[in-house]
């Protein structure tokens, strides 16, 4: 199995690095009122994010604070493990053309 | 995230992701973009290698930073949705690449805000000085009387409900290296300063402190301006540990302040926010799990840590949600978290991403 994922990652390094980097983009600082819509600009693009790289399901919801993302990859097992993480809010994406997330056509 | 000032002492622009050294440098690359991230690469891994053996919920939030008090009423609003066998943060650090740790517990946090005033207006320091109490001095001096000789916060019950950790447990704390050299070389520090009687280790782990954050107040602009300020305010916060509670020590902290001026002044002190402390056992499926997959892909023994920052969420969700935390981060103390410059070394990332599948192995296993 480990191999498996080693050749995996190393394919796609350069990509995972990216994609990270996109996120950094976008200045989503909860403290400051003026970056209120750069939180929800950076929880739509983690919600795109969760959704091309498999979520069944990602949504942005609201919490009368700033937006919270969730999102689940649920296997259709009978035996069923849940997990959840809990993670600070990420920043932009800056794959976005004609309204549509480029990395869907890289993945 | 947190606020990017000062900014003139960044390197580079904060969201301008830069790779120098096989570092990123950006706000939030360690704290914490970066490392929610690797979670979602590690899911990529494994759904696009067909090894997919657990399920996995997320949970992004952004309020991280400044309290989480939304998310702990979305969470009590949402149990069904979020029901989970086990919770995984990653928002700590190893001790080093050569020494993987685990976080086995988060401080709490107390946040407020202390505001003297003394006359009504901004005052010419010629005509009122020396005649008049200046709000800067006796902020500072309240302040200062905060910690004693030996950095004992003096503050009357400040470390009531703190619990004492067993000789064992400091014993065990005590065996992480540490490099008294590198750790100051590190943050450019002459000497290392805390409470007596206890290490460095002890002191950001199993001790509760008192921090000022900020202080303003008087003329800041260029050159001078002869001026006897109205006011002078400070942000001064408490870390905690098991089992003091946040709102507890809030109102100590403001009782302590709103009666520490003179009769010269009016001294108004009011709450930011506030978290819980949280200590996860190391003896829980979640903890062995982890540990494991960290002892698979750094081949070393993994060390149990008590982390010195707080996630102040923890609490509420193993109150709310009924499950264990595990704290697997793969971030360095020296990232600059808060900080100018913060960086997440690219090693890191890419070794947290091989790491997190082997959890989910072993946790389904």
């Amino acid at each position: 199995m480990s191999q498996i994922w080693k050749d995996y990652q190393e394919q796609h390094k350069e990509r995972f690095l990216n994609e990270m980097m996109d996120l950094l983009r976008i200045p989503s600082i909860s403290a400051r009122s003026e970056h209120k819509e750069d939180m929800y600009k950076c929880a739509e693009a983690v919600k795109a994010s969760l959704l091309a790289t498999g979520c069944g399901k990602a949504e942005v919801m609201e919490t009368g604070g700033h937006p919270v993302v969730y999102g689940e990859k649920l296997l259709i097992r009978p035996n069923l493990q849940y997990w959840f993480m809990v993670t600070t809010m990420c920043s932009p994406w800056n794959h976005w053309k004609n309204g549509k997330p480029l990395r869907l056509n890289r993945l | 995230m947190q606020p990017v000032e000062p900014l003139e002492e960044w390197k580079t622009p904060p969201f301008e992701p830069t790779i120098i050294d096989g570092k990123v440098f950006a706000r939030g690359s360690a704290d914490d973009k970066g490392q929610f991230y690797m979670h979602v690469k590690a899911m990529e891994i494994m759904a696009n290698t067909n090894t997919m053996i657990t399920n996995i919920k997320f949970i992004i939030e952004g309020e991280e930073e400044v309290g989480s008090s939304n998310l702990g009423k979305f969470v009590a609003a949402n149990k069904e949705l979020l029901k989970a066998d086990v919770i995984l943060i990653s928002d700590s650090s190893l001790l080093s690449m050569d020494t993987p740790s685990l976080d086995t517990g988060v401080r709490g946090l107390s946040y407020i805000e202390v505001e003297v005033t003394a006359a009504n207006r901004d005052l010419h320091s010629g005509i009122y000085g020396g005649a008049v109490a200046n709000p800067i001095v006796v902020l500072s001096k309240m302040i200062a009387a905060c910690h004693d000789e030996n950095n004992h916060v003096t503050i009357p019950g400040f470390y009531d409900d703190a619990d004492i950790t067993s000789e064992e447990e400091r014993a065990l704390i005590n065996k992480a290296p540490f490099n008294e050299k590198e750790y100051k070389s590190d943050i450019g520090v002459k000497e290392l300063w805390g409470e007596k009687g206890f290490t460095t280790y002890e002191r950001t782990g199993i001790r509760p402190t008192l921090e000022l954050n900020g202080i303003w107040g008087g003329y800041q602009g260029e050159g001078s301006k002869t001026v006897l300020p109205a006011k002078a305010s400070a942000k001064i916060s408490a870390r905690l540990v098991p089992s003091q509670n946040s709102e507890k020590m809030t109102k100590l902290l403001l009782d302590y302040f709103n009666n520490a001026g003179p009769s010269c002044v009016t001294v108004r002190a009011f709450e930011h926010h506030g978290g819980e402390p949280y200590v996860t056992p190391i003896t829980s499926k979640g903890y062995i799990s982890a540990s494991k997959a960290l002892e698979t892909t750094f081949g070393k023994e993994v060390i149990p840590v008590r982390s010195g920052g707080s996630i102040p969420i923890c609490n509420t969700l193993e109150k709310e949600l009924g499950i264990k935390i595990i704290f697997m981060g793969f971030g360095l103390d020296s990232d600059g978290l808060h900080s100018p410059n913060e960086k997440y070394n690219i090693e890191n990332y890419f070794k947290g991403i091989e790491t997190i599948p082997y959890f989910h192995k072993f946790f389904a296993e």
